[in-house]
């Protein structure tokens, strides 16, 4: 579903991807944890398609179409959705109007029919419920004043709206209370099916006893240094990155 | 018949000492002869193309008057601001009347408002304005009567220039009034508006207005002010498709617990200019005011918000608020906000902000990363960016056009 090879990227002439690979199949979680800076959010953004990130090499197939010559609403039609670590407040845009938007450019984008008034109210309902977000919340702008966990619930209800293939979670469960993180990860396993896979990028081995992941991915200066069963989470919880750095300096080097 | 301004500010010089016009006519014309024509060099006129646009446009007096267009209930359609026979008066007792009509049928009336509401005496138009005005409307709303209907009034500009209106509501009195200034069959030139406004104790009007005159048409448009106790001004404007306009608003709060507000939108395009000036005065205790501008500049087009609020060593406990955003939308446009507070009181609330930007980057990866396509995108977030004073239109016809208006300029 999504291959990644060698991919370099980067900011403002600085290299944060320095030859990133990663496979991921239908079906599938991938939890990826890494420390602070290295390039977790980095790799989210070029997926989703951010003009900021200038990508200097490698491929990145999504369904087999070259990911990287689309534009992020393209992106978005074809099935790949970025619960972004920072959600954008957008004051002025009602919820509302932005998810109906949303919906009715993802539909035409796969050649469905708009979907009417009453059936997309009751899509809101549902999903809502789902992600047990606060209804009032739907008549204001976009994250305008939302607290950090209503706006991490607010990605996975946008998320449960779209209904993607490819779901990237850049770190959902900061910021939310335990009794949040069930709610968002229940969400999350009732939309998994063996035709969709989820990427999740989290600090914390917490979230994956919840949404427990086929493989476990360490990002460390712009590559995968270590990939692993679910055990490897409470590895690094345990040991931290420090022994990893060591190994990956000499990997690098070599 | 056309004529250039200096010509006609030659004739005017001339006609200042001619016993036909008024005491204050007279000092105005006098004080338009030292003025001169604008030039950059003048701070109020700096980013205004006007000395090349005295230049372009005649400055034109009269042409064919228009028919008169009857429309049923408190919707005039044209006034016939010229017709010395105009005057409706309604059973309630308000009426609207051509100057004309005021000079022959109520001269004292008009000698008593005309030209007593204060200007700044920096900028010739006004000056002319006063000083040359030869039609108009005049409203009038006796003690303690609520129009409960706004009026509206469609002026496709006769041209004629200047043209000034005044209003005067009595005590408690109140109005609102929907105005729009369209292309017509206008021809090329600048027009000069002067309304005089004259609110005594608790009287509150709103008006409303969308000023389109036109790719062809400029305009200088000056709102005269004076508001005493309790009195209320509401305004609002949507400065639209207009090759240049400056907008004066020149507002005295002259007594204790006026209010005025000034809202507006200017959204000029192509090679347009659109320049609007504050010079608000709280003269007195216990005043407050309240101005929100936003605009929205595209192609190669300016926009410009000068802003100045002067407290009075006298107005004490006085709440003033300025907030001008402006959204870029191409390369050259151009958006300049300079905001100014003169305060010689020490008990006061002023608070004033200026943002100039384009569209939030992040904002629009957001909307994109959602399934929105950029065109689209950039729509929201401009609607987004003047919704908030738009929405600070009463709901009705007036709001739902401009609103159409700025659509299709997106689309
Ligand atoms: N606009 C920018 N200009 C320069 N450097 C940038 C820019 N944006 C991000 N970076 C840098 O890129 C590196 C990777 O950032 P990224 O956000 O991908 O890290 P992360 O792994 O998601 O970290 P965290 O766990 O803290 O979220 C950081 O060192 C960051 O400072
Ligand atoms: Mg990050």
């Amino acid at each position: 579903m999504l291959n990644i090879k060698n991919l370099h990227a980067e900011i403002e002439g600085k290299e944060i991807l320095k030859g990133l690979n990663l496979n991921v199949k239908p079906g599938e979680v991938h939890a990826i944890m890494g420390p602070n800076g290295s390039g977790k959010s980095t790799l989210a953004s070029v997926l989703a398609g951010k003009e900021a990130y200038e990508v200097t090499q490698g491929q990145v197939h999504f369904n087999g179409k070259n990911l990287l010559e689309m534009a992020p609403e393209e992106r978005a039609g074809d099935g790949l959705f970025l619960a972004f670590q920072y959600p954008v407040e957008i004051p002025g845009v009602s919820m509302m109007n932005f998810l109906k938007t949303s919906i009715q450019e993802v539909r035409k984008y796969r050649g469905q029919d708009p979907l009417n008034a009453k059936d997309f109210l009751k899509l809101v309902k549902e999903r809502q419920a789902l992600v047990e977000l606060d209804k009032k919340l739907a008549n204001r702008s976009v994250n305008e004043g939302f607290s950090g966990g209503e706006k991490k619930r607010n990605e996975v209800f946008q998320m449960a709206m779209l209904e993607p293939t490819l779901a990237i979670l850049d770190e959902t469960d900061s910021g939310l209370d335990i009794d949040a993180l069930r709610i968002v990860a229940d969400g999350v396993n009732k939309l998994r099916s063996p035709s969709n896979a989820f990427v999740v990028i989290t600090h914390y081995q917490r979230l994956l006893d919840y949404i427990v992941p086929d493989v476990v991915h360490v990002l460390y200066q712009g590559r995968i240094v270590k990939t692993g069963p679910k055990e490897l989470a409470l590895e690094l919880e345990e040991k931290g990155y420090d022994w990893l750095k060591l190994s990956a300096t000499e990997q690098i080097e070599g | 018949m056309s004529i250039s301004f200096d010509t006609w500010l030659n004739q005017a010089a001339k006609e200042a000492s001619s016993p036909k016009v008024l005491g204050r006519q007279s000092e105005a014309l006098q004080r338009a002869k030292a003025l001169g024509k604008p030039t950059l060099k003048q701070e109020i006129w700096k980013y205004a193309p006007i000395e090349s646009l005295l230049n372009e446009l005649p400055w034109f007096q009269e042409a064919p008057s228009p028919k008169p267009v009857p429309v049923p209930g408190h919707s005039l359609g044209s006034w016939q601001y010229q017709d010395v026979a105009f005057c409706h008066k309604d059973p309630s007792g308000w009426f609207v009347a051509s100057l004309p009509y005021m000079a022959m049928h109520q001269p004292e009336m008009l000698h008593h408002f005309f030209g007593a509401a204060p200007t700044r005496e920096d900028d010739v138009f006004a000056e002319i304005n006063t000083g040359h005005a030869q039609a108009g409307l005049f409203f009038h709303v006796p003690k303690g009567l609520h129009l409960n209907a706004p009026l509206s009034w469609l002026d496709k500009g006769p041209d004629l220039n200047p043209v000034r209106c005044i209003f005067h509501l009595e005590e408690d009195a109140s109005m609102a009034l929907d105005y729009r200034l369209l292309e017509g069959n206008g021809l090329p030139g600048l027009l000069n508006h002067a309304w005089e406004i004259h609110l005594e104790r608790g009287a509150k009007l709103s008006l409303r207005r969308k000023l389109a005159q036109g790719k062809e048409r400029g305009l200088v448009h000056h709102t005269l002010a004076k508001l005493h106790t309790k009195s209320c001004l509401e305004m609002h404007t949507s400065s639209l498709d207009a090759r240049f306009q400056r907008l004066n608003y020149f507002v005295d709060l002259c007594e204790e617990e006026a209010h005025a507000a000034i809202i507006g939108l200017q959204v000029p395009e192509f090679q347009q200019h659109i320049n609007t000036r504050v010079d608000l005065r709280h003269l007195a205790p216990n005043c407050t005011s309240h101005q929100e501008y936003r605009s929205i500049s595209r192609g190669k087009a300016q926009a410009v918000f000068s802003g100045k609020i002067l407290v009075a060593r006298d107005a004490q406990k006085t709440l003033a608020y300025q907030h001008a955003a402006g959204l870029i939308l191409d390369e050259q446009a151009k958006v300049y906000a300079k905001p100014v507070l003169e305060i010689y009181a020490d008990d006061v609330k002023c608070s004033h902000g200026a943002t100039t930007g384009q569209l939030d980057e992040e904002a629009l990866f957001y909307l994109r990363a959602r399934g929105i396509s950029e065109a689209l995108a950039q729509r929201m977030l401009t609607e987004a960016f003047y919704g908030s004073v738009l929405d600070k239109l009463p709901q009705g016809s007036l709001k739902d056009e401009i609103e159409n208006d700025l659509r299709k300029k997106w689309s």
